[in-house]
């Protein structure tokens, strides 16, 4: 509590005084504080909520009321003196001092509270954007910025539809009138909200999931509109991605089962075939089923992985032979050649041979995927003193910046039609980034467009901690292909985004 | 000397003059899909007017009656190794290989380099001046190769700049790197010691180099101008197809 002396004089004291504790002297030459008897005062006019006197000691008690507030203190007057006047005096400074206490505690609350709605409207992952009822922005929040890009002084003042710019499936939102928003809004508040998108300067597409909800007057008309937004740009490339993963898994799973269907059929149905056909349809239904058995394994895998059941059992692996081994069973079961350039003194890693066997088929079978004709896929080895690198290098499509940023999401495929009809279920790359992880190493992808993808993974050597190897980098001995590229990187000019 | 001089211009004219035509090739392969570099003209423009400068050179000390000095010997032949190197890497690459060699940590002859270097361009620059009187009377020769100098010693600077940035990421150096960044110091001093011989009065006026020096100035210029443009991000080119210098790690 804090004690003021608002009228010192050198005959009488006047101390104001808040709640019960003793009052501190904030100046004066005086420095009385209230005694056994004055404390007794103070007490009774706290009691009584009125005036009250002590003649004996000539002094005052006067209570401070607040208007909403009620008892917010006690004005004590010493060497009060028998004249009425002062009571008067006396009780006009409590009721005008109740007033300015009241209303400094109101705004110190009302600052308090700004402060701390403030503080959660900053931190609030949504973006919040308050406008006046014809679409002007009042407030704009952190979140708003980083999901519009744009700050809060640049948008204030200026109309929601100039910045914001919304449009659902049937066209621009006019906020002009009234907010859209609100007006698609249920007043039971069975939606949480709808989904909008916003165009960037740059022509990309943001999908928003927006709501909106009005703060009435009294009146009971809008005074200002208060808009939250989310962007569900990931959420919505998850769920294309599903949607595209199921298309193409049925339709992976379809094949072979045609062909499986058919030879069946076939067999069962010409009974004097000749032995030839014959071996040639079963044969046919062997390769299709062991391709659906591959693409099963990797759905399984894939399942099992993300519900994070996925063990590896790290031991210090001879990479050599698992790459050699690797490669000439991909060139048995295809025809296509790998050039393997393994350093012959290559050391020991830390993997679990499986886990190694499985993502090298992988990053094999992509490469083949994506290399057009009789193009060789490359397979070679690099280390130094922390860690053992496997490169697998194409000379097939390629990605762009974009692409390689995704490319090791589950269910992620580049959407052109150049690689759609290359097929494949969109899980190969997750499974090799999770097991790689799993193992402690890390994986890496360069890539040009038109000019191929190296893949390259990192694995620690006995005795390193997987901290301390950092993500393979294209630059350590593999060079760009294009001599124009190679140029810009050895001279330091940064990548940028297209 | 004269034999010997000439054929490691000749050497150095070829594979300078090979950069240009793999970068033509490269060009053209990438046009399609990452559109028209300026970064690969310019440096088509360098490689075809540097290439053919060494050639011209080459040829006039073999066939021409021009007298080499000793200097000219020692910048050619400290030069062309790497210049020789960067051109194997790049062959490689187009032939599908990986273009590029790692140098795991700093070894001695590397953390040696800086030293030799110096005390190589300071006893090339001290014996260019005992060369004999100097005399500024062939100044349409002497001022382009002052500003290739110059030029090629910018662009030495920001290679070398980027290898030391990189190498602790690397915890190595590149071998396409370092040869590619000693390529360009080496040519300045090859134009340094060719304003020497010739203010010396060893070299006389010839129309080929005249012509070819003259050209490979704007290039230069031109291959700058693209440089700052790129840091700069004010100009459009193939690094906005992937990464260039900053790998993408998913």
């Amino acid at each position: 509590m804090e004690v003021r002396r608002i009228e010192p004089s050198a005959r009488s004291s006047i101390w104001l005084t808040t709640g019960r504790e003793p009052p501190r002297l904030a100046w004066g030459d005086e420095p009385s504080e209230p005694n056994g008897p004055a404390l007794a005062l103070l007490r009774k006019c706290i009691r009584r909520r009125r005036m009250v006197r002590d003649t004996n000691s000539d002094q005052l008690a006067v209570p401070i009321r607040g208007p909403r507030s009620g008892l917010l203190g006690v004005l004590w007057a010493t060497d009060a003196g028998p004249a009425p006047a002062w009571e008067t005096t006396l009780e006009r400074i409590a009721e005008e001092t109740g007033f300015a206490l009241e209303t400094a505690n109101l705004y110190e609350h009302a600052v308090a509270e700004k402060e701390k709605s403030e503080a959660i409207l900053a931190r609030v992952g949504d973006g919040v954007v308050v406008t006046g009822p014809t679409g002007i922005i009042l407030a704009w929040n952190a979140a708003a910025e980083r999901i519009v890009g744009r700050p809060a002084r640049d948008v204030v003042g200026h109309s929601c539809r100039e910045v914001l710019g919304l449009a659902n499936a049937d066209g621009d939102l006019d906020c002009s009138a009234a907010c859209q928003l609100l007006w698609n809004r249920p007043d039971d508040g069975s939606i949480l909200g709808v989904e909008v998108r916003r165009t960037h300067p740059d022509g990309r597409r943001q999908p928003l999931l927006a709501d909106a909800s009005a703060v009435r007057d009294a009146d009971g008309s809008v005074a200002e509109v208060v808009h939250s937004f989310r962007d569900i740009t990931r959420l919505k490339e998850a769920d294309e991605a599903k949607t595209m993963f199921l298309a193409t898994a049925s339709h992976e799973l379809k094949t072979p089962l045609t062909v499986i269907k058919g030879f069946s059929q076939a067999l069962m149905t010409v009974k004097n075939d000749e032995g030839q056909s014959r071996e040639h349809a079963l044969a046919a239904i062997a390769r299709r089923a062991t391709e659906l058995n591959k693409i099963v394994d990797r759905l399984l895998l894939s399942s099992t992985i993300e519900a994070g059941r996925a063990e590896v059992a790290v031991a210090e692996v001879d990479m050599q032979p698992i790459l050699q081994e690797r490669a000439d069973a991909l060139t048995r079961s295809t025809g296509r050649a790998v050039r393997l350039d393994i350093d012959s003194d290559l050391p020991l890693a830390c993997a679990d041979p499986d886990a190694v066997t499985t993502v090298v088929d992988h990053l094999l079978d992509n490469a083949i995927k994506y290399s057009p004709g009789a193009e060789p896929v490359r397979l070679w080895t690099t280390s130094d003193e922390a860690s053992v690198t496997v490169n697998v290098s194409d000379s097939g499509i390629g990605m762009d910046a974009e692409q390689q940023a995704h490319c090791f999401e589950k269910f992620w495929q580049a959407e052109s039609s150049d690689v759609r009809r290359f097929g494949g279920t969109g899980i190969g790359l997750f499974i090799v980034h999770s097991l790689v992880q799993a193992m402690g190493g890390a994986v890496d992808v360069e890539s040009v467009p038109g000019h191929g993808t190296t893949f390259s993974i990192r694995l620690t050597r006995p005795g390193v901690a997987p901290t301390q190897i950092e993500p393979p980098t294209p630059q350590p001995g593999v060079g760009e292909r294009s001599i124009t590229r190679e140029f810009m990187r050895q001279i330091g000019i940064p990548a940028r985004r297209s | 000397m004269r034999a010997a001089v000439a054929l490691a211009n000749l050497i150095l004219g070829t594979a300078y003059t090979g950069y240009g035509v793999m970068t033509l090739i490269d060009l053209k392969r990438g046009w399609r899909t990452m559109g028209f570099s300026h970064f690969g003209a310019a440096w088509i423009a360098m490689a075809f007017t540097c290439g053919p400068h060494h050639l011209a050179h080459g040829i006039h000390l073999a066939t021409g009656g021009r007298s080499p000095g000793v200097l000219d010997l020692v910048a050619v032949v400290v030069g062309l190794p790497v210049g020789v190197i960067w051109l194997l890497l790049r062959v490689e690459a187009f032939a599908g290989g990986r273009g590029d060699r790692f140098i795991s940590g700093t070894p001695g002859w590397l953390v040696a380099m800086p030293t030799l270097a110096a005390v190589y361009v300071t006893a090339l620059l001290a014996a260019g001046l005992e060369a004999g009187t100097f005399r500024f009377d062939l100044p349409s020769m002497m001022i382009p190769n002052l500003l290739l100098v110059v030029i090629y010693a910018t662009i030495g600077y920001f290679l070398l700049r980027t290898q030391l940035k990189n190498r602790p990421a690397l915890g190595g150096w590149s071998v396409s790197g370092v040869s590619l960044t000693a390529v360009f110091p080496t040519c300045a001093l090859m134009h340094g010691i060719w304003v020497l011989y010739a203010a010396a009065g060893l070299y006389g006026f010839d129309v080929h180099g005249f012509v070819i020096d003259w050209l490979a100035v704007p290039s230069g210029l031109y291959f700058l101008w693209v440089v700052r443009g790129l840091y700069r991000d004010s100009l459009r080119d193939w690094n906005q197809a992937g990464s260039v210098v900053e790998p993408v790690v998913a």
